[in-house]
């Protein structure tokens, strides 16, 4: 798995906010979902790979 | 992913100066893989080569070099390429650890074979990357 993995959230009016990062340097942003779906198309379309929502939320940090 | 800027070969890609990793499913071919999200993410390349192969991330690693035209995929930034020393352990032994620049150094070298040896490979590329790649030592596909 390309996807580096550090645990963490902040609090922004409420929403809790992750980062998760790639070996390649993309990085993504957001809310749980939106860092999952981001994630996933990246891994797909950057690295052929097929990423779980558990894979990515695994390795997401705080913002 | 190399391109000319300028008579400077240069890397580019969707992960700029890092190695961009693909990964291979059981039922893949890697060079259909390779050349498919080349072909997504920069446009056709002009050649999709196998250069090496290595052990590591738990299975094998097969590094590719894919060579786009000039001024191909303008979105993603070019780092130039330096020379390095190829790294070798033994005539048995896959070096441990190798940088990425010596494995482009060793994807120019056969580069510069294939461009010698491959008919297609000679007819792809300009004049300018051939004149490039006679400054490189000629290598077959080998394990680095
Ligand atoms: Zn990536």
């Amino acid at each position: 798995m390309l996807i580096s993995a550090r645990m963490g959230e902040s609090e922004s009016g409420g929403a809790r906010i992750l980062v998760v990062r790639c070996d390649c340097g993309f990085e993504v942003r957001g809310t749980g979902d939106e860092v999952v779906e981001r994630m996933q198309d990246h891994a797909r379309n950057v690295h052929n790979m097929t990423a779980t929502r558990e894979q990515v939320l695994d390795r997401a940090t705080s913002a | 992913m190399l391109r000319l800027n300028d008579g400077v070969p240069e890397l580019a890609g969707p992960c700029g100066p890092e190695p961009w990793y693909l990964e291979v499913g059981p039922d893949e071919d890697p060079v259909e893989v390779v050349s498919r999200l080349s072909a997504n993410l920069l446009g056709p390349p002009l050649l999709a080569h196998s250069t090496s192969w290595r052990r590591g991330r738990g299975g094998v690693i097969l590094s590719f070099i894919v060579v786009i035209a000039d001024g191909q995929a303008p979105d993603f930034e070019g780092v130039p390429i330096g020379r390095a020393e190829l790294a070798r352990n033994s005539a048995t032994e896959a070096a441990r650890s190798i940088a990425a620049a010596q494995v482009i150094e060793h994807g120019l070298r056969h580069l510069s074979w294939l461009a010698k040896e491959d008919q297609v490979v000679k007819g792809v590329l300009s004049d300018e990357w051939k004149r490039l790649l006679e400054g490189y030592v000629p290598e077959p596909f080998q394990h680095v």
